[in-house]
């Protein structure tokens, strides 16, 4: 057998048997997560883990919306989701890949040095806070400033953003550089994209971990596949415990 | 993740989620029967989808018959003194305490809605249940069968146990993923143990100084210092295929941990010092929850998925198959 012979054998074992794609389901406008450019790590990962298993990526792009689960995973219109919180029980996840949470963002030259949810000042300062919106749900530190009744100096950014703007998920972050907002409480991965690139050096500092036993701001992130595919879910519980440093390393440079 | 978290509530938890193939084999049809060691033990395996709760003859793999205890029998729990077997009767939202003189159900206590997981206080005068879905954790009175508190605690709380001084009490919560310590006297949160995704089972080494926790998603065991409540060291799984830690057993010398798989049907066997992972036996599919002979000689799984119960010979390495059909989930032995 020719070395190519031997190469292309190799190459078959390593992929798992199947189609030619992997196909993903991915929001388009959605960094740093991913987008229609492939930019996002999201876009990275599954390429990478692609380009491994012999294949190309074929995506389904869907704005990342109240029933997108849904209309597309469960509808067959890919089979993957790059990235979702690992409690959620509507898909069947992969082992986590990476643990992020929310980070107070401030503007470096306020020395705010804001760390926790009692802090007396957040009564009077203007904050920002990522809000869902659309479905009566709301994110973790909406509920902790609620609970303490600090409701009238918040200002809600949706955190599906407006598809009109480039960068959807920037408004919050930008709004500490501009001044509008004293302190935003955003969602790790967006705060660390967004502050690596602000003009104005911003501060990030993190929540606490949780907020009451019932209030975690911090969550784990996997991969989602349909609940029944057993067999993608440990393909890709296999990728990703080998190549564990190479995720960790692809994560940490849009930080 | 793409979609920034919320504090949803999700929907139930559907643990066993794929359809159960029907195997309802005789339990000796083809059986070959070994030589039996010498400490005889009974075990029961509590069945969520036949509503019973089977008794086996530990040394021999014989099935003694089986006791109705109520709509889907979940967490078990033996009292201190090996004569009553507790269960938490998860549809009909309650604990059944069943009589092992007789097999008969000897009595009732109210649980709060969906008890899964049971433990019962070293002095056999409470028994402490989670409530998945209210996110409590129920402090059950034995004497008086009242309930006595409610913790509120993470999200979907799930593993119980408690200290063998009787002392403390753990709860783990999946959604939350975190371990969380309640003062048993006072009734009140002390500690919320952040702990890798999915921690399913919690369970106290013989000393008391430890407490391990198991993830399943995270495919870890995270041992705290049970004193000081820091991490103490931690068992990795995740290079085993398939590999989801759920139950957690120690042999009575301490010496050995035995933690079941899930998915990846097997039950590894852990050096409860060193923390390393010794061997691993190929169990049943879907193995959920474990327990360890009087003698240590044995290692008990039950197996959702698969319907039967594993008996780990551990000298030998051997293991056979009980059958026992339906969705068998939790397991506990006479002593």
């Amino acid at each position: 057998m020719g070395r190519r012979g031997l190469a292309l054998m190799l190459a078959l074992a390593a992929a798992p048997a199947g189609a030619a794609e992997l196909r993903v389901c991915a929001d388009p406008n959605n960094m740093p997560f991913s987008n229609a450019k492939g930019e996002g790590f999201e876009n990275k990962l599954v390429e990478r883990i692609a380009a491994d298993w012999g294949r190309t990526v074929q995506y389904t792009w869907w704005a990342q919306r109240r029933g997108n689960v849904r209309n597309t995973l469960k509808a067959g219109e890919c089979d993957l989701i790059p990235g979702i919180g690992s409690a959620v029980e509507m898909v069947g996840t992969t082992r986590p890949y990476y643990r992020a949470r929310y980070m107070f963002v401030t503007r470096a030259d306020r020395s705010l040095d804001i760390a926790g949810f009692d802090d007396p000042r957040l009564r009077t300062l203007k904050i920002g806070v990522q809000m869902v919106g659309d479905d009566g749900s709301n994110t973790p530190p909406a509920h902790a400033l609620a609970k303490r009744g600090i409701v009238d100096n918040v200002r809600g950014y949706l955190i599906y953003g407006d598809y009109a703007e480039h960068d959807p998920q920037a408004a919050i972050v930008r709004a500490v550089a501009a001044g509008e907002v004293d302190v935003a409480l955003v969602w790790g991965p967006t705060a660390q994209w967004y502050a690596k690139s602000s003009a104005v050096p911003l501060k990030l500092t993190p929540t606490p971990w949780l907020d009451g036993p019932q209030l975690p701001m911090q969550f784990d992130v996997s991969m989602g596949v349909r609940r029944e595919d057993d067999k993608l879910r440990a393909e890709l519980n296999a990728w990703l415990t080998a190549h564990r440093d190479e995720v960790e390393a692809l994560l940490a440079r849009y930080r | 993740m793409s979609e920034t978290p919320s504090s949803r509530r999700k929907p139930g938890p559907t643990f066993f989620t794929a359809t159960l193939k029907k195997r309802w084999a005789s339990a000796f049809a083809g059986m070959t029967m070994t030589i039996a060691p010498a400490v005889a033990d009974t075990v029961y395996v509590s069945n969520e989808a036949s509503d019973v709760v089977h008794v086996i003859d530990g040394a021999t793999g014989a099935r003694r018959g089986d006791i109705a205890v109520g709509k889907r029998p979940r967490g078990l729990a033996m009292a201190p003194d090996g004569k009553r077997l507790f269960v938490a009767v998860s549809n009909d939202n309650d604990v059944a305490i069943v009589d092992l003189a007789n097999g008969k159900v000897a009595g009732r206590l109210p649980s709060g809605p969906d008890p899964e997981v049971i433990a019962v206080a070293p002095d056999a005068a409470t028994a402490f249940v989670s409530n998945e879905e209210d996110n409590l954790v129920s402090f059950i009175d034995v004497g008086s069968a009242r309930v006595t508190h409610e913790v509120p605690v993470g999200i979907e709380p799930e593993g119980v146990a408690v200290s063998p001084d009787g002392a403390t009490v753990i709860a783990t919560s999946e959604t939350s993923s975190m371990a969380h310590v309640i003062d048993r006297a006072s009734a009140t949160l002390k500690e919320n143990l952040p702990v890798d995704a999915r921690p399913r089972w919690a369970e106290f080494t013989r000393d008391g100084k430890h407490l391990w926790v198991s993830s399943e998603l995270g495919g870890t065991v995270t041992v705290f210092d049970a004193a000081a409540w820091q991490p103490a060291g931690k068992v990795d799984f995740t290079s085993i295929p398939n590999a989801q830690p759920v139950g957690i057993a120690f042999r009575p010398d301490g010496a050995r941990a035995y933690v079941a798989l899930g998915r990846g049907n097997a039950v590894a066997e852990v050096d409860a010092a060193s923390l390393t992972i010794l061997r691993r036996f190929p169990v049943g599919e879907r193995v959920w929850e474990l327990a360890v002979s009087a003698d240590g000689a044995r290692v008990y799984a039950a197996n959702g998925l698969s319907g039967d119960l594993s008996i780990i010979d551990v000298a030998s390495g051997k293991v056979r198959s009980v059958q026992l059909g339906g969705k068998p989930w939790g397991v506990a032995v006479s002593r």
